[in-house]
Formats: structure tokens, sequence, C-alpha cells
């Protein structure tokens, strides 16, 4: 069946012009007849072929003469098969061998190929992790100027989302706690100024270098004025820590990472732009929640306020959100509540007891401000 | 057709000369002077069909241009002057049966029935071969024109044969090569200067060029000044 069966391929043969020529290949009944495209005949007795796959493409099939004289070859997929069968099987034996190596070759270059892929990949995303970890710490080391810098332009850029609000019940209510837990700040000294933002928003957030804006809603939504201090303490947290900076840094390019790393921070502060522009320099990770909430409990203990006060406004949150008008803002920007309560708690276990201050200001006061601001009471 | 080349092999030129009704494949702006009764059609499948769009996003990613100019003579004794885009050498090769495997960019022109296509030769080899992930697939019968950076020098390759790194041009479908260290020690490799190679096996025709432009935009580099914005 196999006999007859022909092939386009070529051959090499000194006594071609050029050694090499384009030929069909034809299996005989005792070996491959081959005919050049220029007339020329040549013939290769199975009995002395030596086989052998390489080529180009790794599929071309070489049948060699002795001594190599004449070298007859076929990329034809279908010429293996046909030769094991050509010439009462003579030449089955050395088509099995081949295409055990062949399939073995191919396995073997399969799986060098994913080695060097898996290998490119953890090279690729070390370099990532590396630059990221070398741009997040070399902004350890730039001066808490940068960060005002940082916040003032991210201030200019973002819109506040409703007027500020200057009654002064609001304003001294929120200077108190902010003059409480100020001292308790960790990391480099910076100046908290706090804006208050008339908007039915439950949430609060600060930018790089202690610019914190608190909107009328969180203020309304608090049973307590523990509970704003711990908002507040957690996003003073957020500045102390650098959170806002790292953030940047995170989004560099390369180039203005690599600027970043020589001390140029021009980059840095574009992007922050940037951030502030999409909303984005005031989302955090998981990670940076956690570590705000940590330093919050500690900052709390130390001013004589309940560390505890900020997992009961999460609470107060996650028990009324759909009920606490604007709540979806806090849900949105910190999520995972209910761990964070619990972690919360536990913190403030371990810190075991604390000497409780009073606060001064009247609570249901400021309630009723932040509910109307600029509200004249009938009583002083 | 009839080709001379000259001026080789720093500054060769290919002067064909094409009679009525005769044509020619050219790379993209690699037509330097031609005689007036020379017209050219400009796409991106072989003369007279063949490939299209597929092809020449292949011959894209391959280092080649999208787009093939096919030249035809209106007249007899037509001109047509070639060159490449660097300072380089220009080879002929004839292809009879089987396919020729060009490194990106270094196809320059063929005959109209020689089909430019691209190929791929494994990750390992586009990775560390100093070539294009893609390399250039010349199948059919006619001339193939080849071009390089510095000179190129031909090989007939029969049994193992070894080239650095970017300095391959084309070699025929009977060669299989793979990337292997220059010495028994991948260390002394790097030491050396060599670092990984390529190691040609089998039997057929091997094209190398003297240079590559990655050496020489290295060497180059470092010398130029800033520029001034």
């Amino acid at each position: 069946m196999v006999s007859g069966s022909t092939f386009q391929g070529g051959l090499f043969s000194d006594d071609v012009l050029g050694k090499r020529a384009g030929a069909t290949l034809r299996l005989g009944a005792y070996g491959i007849e081959a005919e050049t495209l220029h007339g020329q005949s040549f013939s290769l007795p199975y009995d002395e072929c030596q086989l052998e796959v390489g080529g180009a493409s790794g599929r071309m099939v070489f049948c060699h003469g002795p001594h190599r004289t004449l070298t007859l070859f076929c990329e034809d997929p279908a010429f293996l098969p046909a030769l094991a069968h050509a010439g009462h099987g003579r030449l089955l034996g050395q088509v099995t061998r081949l295409t055990q190596d062949a399939r073995r070759e191919r396995t073997q270059s399969l799986l060098r190929g994913l080695l060097a892929l898996l290998v490119l990949v953890l090279v690729g995303y070390g370099a990532y992790r590396g630059f990221a970890y070398a741009t997040s710490h070399s902004v350890e080391a730039l001066p808490i100027a940068i960060d005002e810098q940082v916040g003032k332009l991210a201030m200019e850029s973002m819109p506040l989302e409703g007027p500020k609000v200057t009654d002064p019940v609001l304003v001294q209510a929120v200077d108190e706690l902010v003059s409480r837990l100020k001292p308790h700040a960790g990391g480099t000294p910076m100046t908290f100024e706090v804006t208050i933002v008339d908007a039915p928003i439950v949430n609060a957030y600060c930018l790089p270098g202690g610019k914190i804006v608190l909107f009328t809603g969180l203020l309304k939504a608090a049973k307590a004025p523990e509970q704003v201090a711990g908002v507040l303490a957690h996003e003073m947290a957020h500045a102390t820590l650098r959170h806002g900076i790292k953030r940047i840094a995170n989004s560099l390019g390369l180039i203005a990472g690599v600027n970043l790393l020589l001390g140029d921070t021009s980059g840095l502060v574009a992007v922050a732009v940037e951030l502030a522009q999409h909303g984005l320099l005031t989302s955090h990770d998981r990670e940076q929640e956690t570590a705000s909430d940590v330093e919050a409990v500690r900052m709390m203990a130390a001013a004589g306020l309940a560390p505890t006060a900020l997992a009961d406004f999460f609470a107060l949150l996650e028990k009324d959100g759909a009920e606490v008008p604007g709540a979806i803002a806090w849900l949105a920007s910190h999520p995972q509540l209910a761990d964070r309560q619990q972690e919360i708690r536990q913190r403030s276990e371990k810190l075991g007891a604390f000497q409780p201050r009073a606060l001064t200001q009247d609570w249901e006061q400021v309630s009723r401000h932040a509910k109307q601001p600029g509200l004249q009471d009938s009583k002083p | 057709m009839q080709l001379e080349i000259t001026n080789r092999p720093a500054s060769s030129v290919a002067r064909v000369r094409l009679q009525q009704g005769e044509s020619l494949t050219c790379e993209v702006g690699a037509m330097i002077a031609m005689s007036p009764h020379l017209v050219v059609e400009t796409s991106s499948a072989k003369k007279g069909g063949g490939g299209g769009l597929v092809a020449g996003l292949k011959r894209l990613v391959a280092g080649e241009n999208f787009f093939l100019n096919h030249f035809t003579a209106q007249a007899a004794d037509q001109e047509l002057i070639l060159g490449p885009g660097l300072l380089g050498d220009i080879v002929q090769h004839r292809l009879e049966s089987g396919h020729l495997v060009v490194q990106g960019s270094s196809w320059l022109a063929s005959d109209p029935g020689i089909q430019v296509d691209a190929t791929f030769q494994g990750i390992g080899k586009a990775l560390f071969s100093g070539e294009s992930i893609f390399w250039v697939k010349c199948s059919g019968r006619g001339d193939v024109l080849l071009s390089s950076f510095g000179a190129i020098y031909e090989v007939e390759v029969d049994g193992e044969y070894i080239v650095d790194t970017g300095h391959i041009v084309a070699y025929e479908d009977t060669l299989q090569f793979q990337m292997d260290r220059a010495s028994k020690s991948l260390i002394g490799s790097f030491l050396g200067g060599e670092g990984l190679v390529c190691r040609f096996k089998g039997r057929g025709k091997l094209y190398c060029q003297s240079h590559n432009p990655p050496s020489f935009g290295q060497a180059l580099g470092p010398l130029l000044t800033a520029r001034a914005d």
C-alpha cells in the first residue's frame, strides 16, 4: 500500500549542481527513488538507509546513504510513518527509535520552555517586588515637608463635596479631640489640620502631611465623641505612618521610581496630583488600614480615651449601615469591618487598663450642630 | 532578471535589470533608484495574491514591514537599484526547494514566486539567540536577496558549526540550531565575553554577518553627547 507513495523533498549529492536539489521522493519496493526538478534520478536502498530527524523545524527526516554521498530529506509529516511500512518494514526499528527520540525531545523541549518561562515570570515578579519595596522604603528617608507639599497640592486638586464648616461648636469640638490625640501621634511631629465639610457622608480621610477632611455626616452618625476621636486617630495614623506617600510611591512608573530612588521627587508630586484628581489617594490597602487601626488604639489609650471606641463606631455602621445615610462611603473605603473590630478589641485588651480622662464637650450640642451647622442655640 | 551586486561588502547595492513584464518583490524602503518605466505596487500579499493580512502581520512581528513593494518593468531593460538600511552586505541565494530561514530585517528582496512569511523558532531561541522572536521564512522557487550589517560570509555546514548570537543572517531548512554555552563552564562562557552561542547541526548553507547592530549601538552609545532639550 505504501510502495509507490510520493513526497516532495530534496537531496544532497555531489552529482547535482550546488550539491542540493529539490526532488520528488518515491517509496519503491527496495528503496527510495528520487528525481530532481532537473530530471536527475537517484536511488537509496532501504538496507543502506540511515535515518535521522533534524532541520530547522526539528521534524525533517533525513535518509543518509553509505558515507553520506547521498542524502534524501523530506519534511512531510506522513513521510516517516510511510517509511516504517516501506520495504516490508526494513526501516521499522529505526523509525520506532526516531519517533520515541522525537517524542522525548519534544517533551524535554516543552519542559525547558515552561521552566524558562517560569524563571522569567519569577525574575520579573521579584524585580517588580524589589523595586516596589525599594521605592516604598525610600519614602521613609524623605522629609515630612514632601508629605506636606503633596497634601497641599492634593487638597487643591480634590473637590470637597460640600461647603467648609466654620461653626465654632463643631470646630472647637474637633480641635479638642485633635489636641488630645496630637501629643501621642508617632513618627516625626506634623501639623494636623482638620477641615469639616458639610455633607451627608459618613467618612473622613487624611491626606499626606496631616490634612484631614471630616464630614458632618460622620459627626451625626457617631454616638459619642470618643468614636469621632477613634476615627480621627485612625486618619492621623495614616499620615504619621506615611501611607499616602507610600501609596503614591507604589504607583510610580519605572522612570519616576528610579528618579525617586535618586532623590528627585517631582514625579512623586505629579503622581500625587493625578491620584488625588481620581479620588485614589485616600484609598488604602488592608495592610495599611490594619496598621492605622493598631496605631489608633495606641494613641487613644495614651490620650486617655477608650481605645475600643473606634470598634464601637464600626459596629454602629455595621448594624445600622443601611439606615445611616451616607454610610456607604465609609463601608466602601474601609472594608472588612467585622475583622477589624475584632482586631481593635484584641489590641485594646492587650494594652490593658488605661487612665480615662473625660472630654469637656457637650456631645448633644455637637450632634445638634452637626445636623445643622451654624445653629443658634436657645441656651448657652 | 539580471543581478549584479556592487560596492561589497560595506556599502553594497544590488543592481537589478528587469525585462518587460518581469517583477521583483522588495522590502519597503529598499529602493535607492530606478528607471522610469518601473511601476511599484504596494500590498501585504505576494505578487499575484497569497498571504495578505495575516502574512503581513506575521512579517511585522518578524521585524520586517507589513507591506511589500512589487516592482514590475513596463519596458525592456529597466534598472532597479536596491540597498539595505544600514551599512552592509548583500548576497543572492537561489532557492530551489524547501525554505530559507532569515533573521528579521535581513530579507531585502525576492522573486515574485517566493512566499515571505514568519516562523517562530521556540522560546529559548527567541530569548537568547540575539535575533527577533519571529524569523522570516522564504519558501518557493527563485532568488532571494539577503542583507546584513557588515559583511556576509557563507558557510557550507556539514556536521556542526558555531555562530555567536546576533551574527546569523539566514540558514537553510536542513540545518538545525540550538542555544549552547560557548565553553563547558557557564561562568567561563560569560567571563570570556561569548556567553551563549548558536550551535548548528546538519548539512546546508548558513549565512553569517561580521557585525551586529546591538553591539555597534553599545559601542557607539557612550560616545554620544546628550541631546540638548
